[in-house]
């Protein structure tokens, strides 16, 4: 940082780029302080959750509401894969979403009555063990030969 | 009910903090919440044998490698996940757009009766080592021993990827 304020870069420079870089990364770093305000919204919604969860709790739980909930967490974890640029952050929202197909597959074994399903969600959790072991080794080896895991920069192929 | 509107809540809000949080070891650690969560809810669904592999294999194991690698890498410094450009704006609408076609394509279903009814009473072994090992050893025991193959080739081809390549 004080290197690039001994010799502050020319106007139209190409550093000028990078000083906008700059800034960006020192705002994220800023960004941790707000973390109290976000764990405070957390308490609360998981307050206002019990509370209901209380006042409901003579009502039973049906399949369609893990479902829902099913639904929601794999709409989250494709909005994630579709904004993220991190690879590894990509592959963690790759997991909610198979983590969400698995709620409803429990779901639909406890409405049904059938254990098959649970012999199912356990293949799924096998294939996405492989899956992330041989995805994470691709970026790793991405990562090496290209110093970025960033997947905006595998632009190869692109022509 | 109350476990899954707390649990359901819980599981929900990690997993959209994580999809914006900045920081990649913030994010694995979020979606050990969310994998968490989740664990409890298939314990409140009766299937106490997935509850415990979930907590083993995804909690435990998967995100783990997860939090190796983004240490090995040193990728744990902060990004910028929202840039105000153009690109970035039609990348979320874009998000948005197919998250609601997501849930949308699913809607129809939601009304019908096996959705809505009561949970069936079950008996007492629902969900047990014991009943899974018999479904998957009788009925799938053929996709079982591939998935053990699977697992075979997948540590041949990480070590194969791994492996410092002679210059």
């Amino acid at each position: 940082m004080t290197e690039t304020h001994d010799n502050p870069p020319l106007e139209g420079h190409p550093h000028a780029w990078n000083e906008a870089v700059i800034e960006a990364e020192a705002a994220a770093a800023v960004a941790p302080r707000r973390l109290p305000r976000a764990l405070a919204a957390a308490a609360a919604v998981l307050l206002v959750a019990i509370v209901v969860g209380i006042v409901l709790h003579r009502r039973e739980a049906t399949v369609g509401m893990y479902v829902w909930l099913s639904m929601l967490l794999f709409a989250v974890g494709a909005f994630g894969v579709l904004i993220r640029r991190n690879a590894l952050v990509l592959f963690m929202c790759i997991e909610l979403m198979l983590n969400a197909a698995n709620i409803a597959l429990v779901a639909f074994a406890r409405g049904t009555g059938n254990v098959e399903a649970h012999a199912v969600v356990l293949f799924v959790m096998i294939v996405a063990a492989a899956e992330v072991a041989v995805g994470l080794a691709i970026i790793v080896s991405i990562f090496r030969r290209r110093g970025s895991a960033n997947v905006d920069d595998l632009t190869t192929l692109k022509w | 009910m109350t476990l899954f509107i707390v649990f359901g809540a819980l599981a929900l809000g990690a997993a959209v903090a994580m999809v914006f949080q900045r920081n990649a070891v913030h994010a694995a650690l979020l979606l050990v919440l969310n994998l968490l969560a989740v664990a409890v809810l298939f314990l409140s669904l009766g299937a106490e044998f997935l509850f415990a592999s979930q907590i083993i294999v995804y909690a435990g194991a998967i995100v783990v490698l997860f939090l190796f690698v983004i240490m090995l890498l040193g990728v744990d410094r902060s990004e910028v996940v929202l840039e105000h450009t153009p690109f970035q704006r039609r990348q979320i609408a874009l998000g948005a757009v197919s998250a609601l076609v997501l849930i949308g394509a699913a809607a129809p279903v939601l009304g019908s009766k096996t959705l809505t009814a009561k949970l069936p009473a079950i008996p007492k072994t629902f969900g047990s080592a014991q009943s899974i090992g018999t479904v998957l050893f009788q009925t799938y025991l053929l996709p079982f021993e591939l998935t053990g193959l699977l697992l075979l080739v997948a540590t041949i081809g990480i070590l194969m990827l791994a492996k410092k390549k002679p210059r």
